[in-house]
């Protein structure tokens, strides 16, 4: 009966009645990643892996090769994506924003409390000149956009860029410059209340 | 504070070496994280009548949970499906053996052992205690052979840097060393009457008599060294010479007894099974008998419950398929549920997110020579301080030519942390270096390896549910909707495959309570 399951797959394959064709070569060589980063790429803050929808072509790579380049695997959320970026060839990842592109999730609850008010005023001062007034992000600044990701992940990356897991690496000049940026904000400053500001700049709709 | 007796042991430092022996609180922890802690004796037998409307359930994951109740619920009539995101059955009931895959997530290997069944590493469970009834009759009506499983021998080793010189010495010298130890103090209090107000009650001659035997004394009262620790030389063609007595500071120094020099004692692990020819013949055998669908490569991208019934989505063939049943039985970890659309309250899905994910990691050795065995050790466990934690040897196939060793079984978070960050062969080589203290020469006998990390593995990405407590558990097993979820992941007490079997019990007899009321 062993080899039955496999029979009873292929057979499956050929008599289904699916309800939506998917571009079956990305899902086939990247739904790995969904694994970790949510089934539809909405993130999964059990695994500590943010949302990949929305994310922008550019930043993505770049972060690819980060962690392919060891500069960004201080922390063991960066370890073990590292792990998986070293397995991507430099030819596959080309193809990996036309994957990305296909993801629909939806953006993910709002799972902290910060005052929003407040946090425009920072987000304005502080933040707005690199990352986008919209908080969509500035490809020539080399900011990525912070509005599709969730509170809980933009919470970890300062927690990230505090400790230095993000931002030491002396040939990862992004990191060093956010955190410079960091490092020099004000006692005044909330990390809650401007991520619950950028949150109210998402276009995506919560569910 | 009053020093008495002739070591300057006062009573209270005795009862505090006693406790520290006997097993402490963080030794109990520590076992609890292994899986040795009881007990299911309140656990509601499984009571499933058949089916009395064609009735459809879905099961998410073919691991042991899934494959349990698709088993019993056709046994009911039931009409059952599961969707199962690996290429493989079994989830964590994982043996590897030649050409298998380890998928894990950016480290993916074949194993490279011989092509021989007797050549296998149980990568997940290894162990089946004697206690755990539904297992083993599951075991019993599917056919599957077992054979015990020798979870403690104290003629293997333990190795400890700050002990002996760093030298290894055989685990029977050190628990005979500290028997004699703990004996002799007592028998000593007993005599000078330092002990007679714990001990008024009892019969002061058996009293002695019992620490003479417990700790192998002289008719004095003294221990002198005991055959028990093997002996030096000598034994049969000419009279066996004792080995001489080790100074307990040296003993208490090691870390041998916060661990190991109990392990084998804790309530499950008196006596424990394995499953002739790999632990995944129960997990394969289930699957055989199943007649309804096991799609693999399956992942589940959305679950949502619906009046009377659950909704599921996956991907499949290039595809997605969706499928609505009556009822859904869902064993995905809750660390990737936490992952996939759904529809659940908010109060449970923060009970998911709120699971932390448990680390372990093992290696698997083959080696050219059953060298071990020709050093008088037969199954069982040596232990180490080393990252590699213990040696484990196979409890069958005795003289074979080869044999396959697990040759790490990491418990700790830090240590499986550092043990992730490393390539295979880092790992495999960590492994043979660190094995060389426990057997010098270890590493020529090296063939091949395989490693698992649970924390990194697909589909998986962790293994036992941590930081749960009862009443969560308790509460994400009721259902939501006709939705179950179920799993050693919302037991008491996850990492055992007994664990799962009851969550799925429990499952079924809630369908069952709602079928009858129809
Ligand atoms: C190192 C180690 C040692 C252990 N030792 C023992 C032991 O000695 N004795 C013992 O009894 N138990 C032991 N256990 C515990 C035992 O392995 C588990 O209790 C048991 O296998 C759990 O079965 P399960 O069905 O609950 O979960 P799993 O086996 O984890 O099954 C979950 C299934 O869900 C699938 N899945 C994941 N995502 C999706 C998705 N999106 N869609 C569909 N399917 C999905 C997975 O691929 C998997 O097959 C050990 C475990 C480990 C890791
Ligand atoms: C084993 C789980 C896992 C898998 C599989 C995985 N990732 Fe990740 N990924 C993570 C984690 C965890 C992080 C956060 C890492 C950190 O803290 O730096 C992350 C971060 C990222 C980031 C950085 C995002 C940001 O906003 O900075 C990108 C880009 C990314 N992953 C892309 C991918 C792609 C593409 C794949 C598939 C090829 C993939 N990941 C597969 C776990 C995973
Ligand atoms: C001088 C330009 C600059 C300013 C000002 C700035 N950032 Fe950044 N930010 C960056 C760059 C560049 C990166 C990418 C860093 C990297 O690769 O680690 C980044 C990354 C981030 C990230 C991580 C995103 C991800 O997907 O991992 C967060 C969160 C973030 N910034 C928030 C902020 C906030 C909030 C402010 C205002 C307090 C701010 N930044 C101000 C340049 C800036």
């Amino acid at each position: 009966m062993r080899v039955s399951f496999l029979a009873l797959c292929a057979a499956l394959i050929f008599a289904s009645d699916l309800v939506a064709q998917e571009p079956a070569g990305l899902y086939q060589e990247f739904g790995y990643c969904l694994v970790c980063h949510g089934a539809q790429g909405q993130g999964n803050s059990a695994i500590a892996a943010p949302a990949l929808v929305g994310i922008e072509p550019w930043y993505l790579l770049e972060q690819m090769a980060r962690y392919q380049s060891g500069e960004r695997q201080e922390a063991i959320t960066g370890q073990e994506m590292s792990a998986v970026a070293r397995e991507v060839s430099n030819e596959s990842s080309q193809r990996l924003p036309a994957f990305t592109s296909l993801l629909d999730g939806n953006y993910p609850q709002t799972t902290q409390i910060g005052d929003a008010g407040a946090g425009q005023v920072h987000y304005q001062t502080y933040c707005a000149a690199c990352h986008g007034l919209n908080a969509e992000g500035n490809a020539a600044l080399l900011s990525p956009g912070l509005a599709r990701l969730s509170d809980w992940y933009q919470t970890s990356a300062f927690e990230q860029y505090r400790t230095g897991e993000r931002g030491l690496h002396s040939s990862n000049a992004s990191a060093l410059q956010m955190r410079a940026v960091f490092l020099a904000l004000p006692p005044e400053f909330n990390v809650a209340d401007v991520v619950a500001y950028i949150r109210t700049l998402s276009t995506i709709e919560e569910e | 504070m009053t020093q008495q007796g002739g070591e300057g042991f006062t009573r209270r430092n005795l009862m505090q070496y006693a406790g520290a022996l006997a097993g402490s609180a963080a030794v109990y922890s520590i076992a609890g994280a292994l899986g040795a802690v009881p007990s299911f004796a309140n656990a509601q037998p499984l009571q499933l009548d058949a089916s009395r409307r064609p009735c459809k359930v879905l099961i998410l994951g073919a691991g042991m949970a899934g494959l349990i109740s698709a088993y019993e619920l056709e046994k009911a009539g039931y009409e059952v499906q599961i969707v199962e995101a690996s290429h493989r059955i079994g989830g964590r009931s994982l043996t590897l053996r030649h050409g298998d895959l380890i998928d894990e997530i950016g480290n993916k290997r074949y194993c490279q052992f011989d092509n021989d069944p007797g050549l296998y590493f149980n990568a997940g469970p290894a162990r089946i205690p004697s206690e755990h009834s539904n297992i083993l009759g599951y075991c019993k009506e599917l056919g599957v052979q077992l054979e015990p499983f020798i979870n403690s021998n104290r003629a293997a080793w333990m190795q400890f840097d700050n002990f002996n010189n760093g030298q290894r010495m055989r685990q029977q010298q050190f628990v005979a060393e500290s028997r004699g130890f703990i004996s002799e103090i007592v028998s000593k209090g007993v005599s000078n009457g330092w002990l007679d107000q714990p001990l008024n009650n009892l019969d002061k001659d058996r009293l002695q008599e019992f620490l003479s035997r417990f700790g192998d004394l002289s008719a004095d009262g003294q221990y002198l060294g005991s055959n028990r620790s093997g002996y030096a030389s000598g034994g049969l063609l000419t009279p066996g010479i004792i080995k001489p007595k080790v100074p307990f500071e040296e003993l208490l120094a090691s870390d041998f007894w916060r661990l190991g020099m109990n392990f084998g004692e804790a309530a499950p692990m008196a006596s424990v099974m394995q499953a002739v020819g790999g632990m995944d013949t129960i997990v394969r055998t289930l699957a055989e008998k199943v007649r309804g669908t096991i799609t693999l490569n399956a992942p589940v991208v959305s679950v949502k419950t619906v009046s009377d019934g659950v909704t599921v989505t996956w991907r499949e063939g290039g595809g997605l398929r969706t499928e609505t049943a009556d009822y859904c039985l869902n064993s995905i970890p809750g660390q990737l549920l936490s992952g996939i659309d759904n529809n659940f309250p908010d109060e449970f899905v923060a009970k998911i997110k709120a699971r932390r994910r448990g680390k372990l990691s093992k290696v698997g050795l083959q080696m050219s020579s059953r060298f071990w065995e020709e050093e008088g050790v037969y199954g069982g466990i040596s232990w180490t301080g080393a990252d590699i934690t213990q040696i484990m040897y196979p409890s069958g196939g005795f003289g074979s030519p080869k044999g396959v060793l697990v040759g790490a079984y990491i418990f700790s978070p830090v240590l499986n942390d550092q043990f992730m960050a490393m390539t295979s062969e880092e790992r495999i080589q960590m492994a043979l270096t660190q094995g060389e203290k426990l057997h010098p020469g270890y590493s020529k006998y090296f063939e091949s390896g395989a490693s698992v990390a649970w924390y990194r593995m697909n589909h998986m990405l962790g293994c036992t549910a941590t930081e749960i407590d009862d009443s969560t558990a308790t509460s994400l097993r009721q259902p939501r909707g006709n939705h179950y979820l179920i799993g050693d992941q919302v037991a008491h007490h996850s990492g055992w495959q007994e664990s799962a079997v009851l969550t799925a019990h429990e499952a079924l007899n809630s369908i069952q309570a709602r079928e009858a009321a129809r």
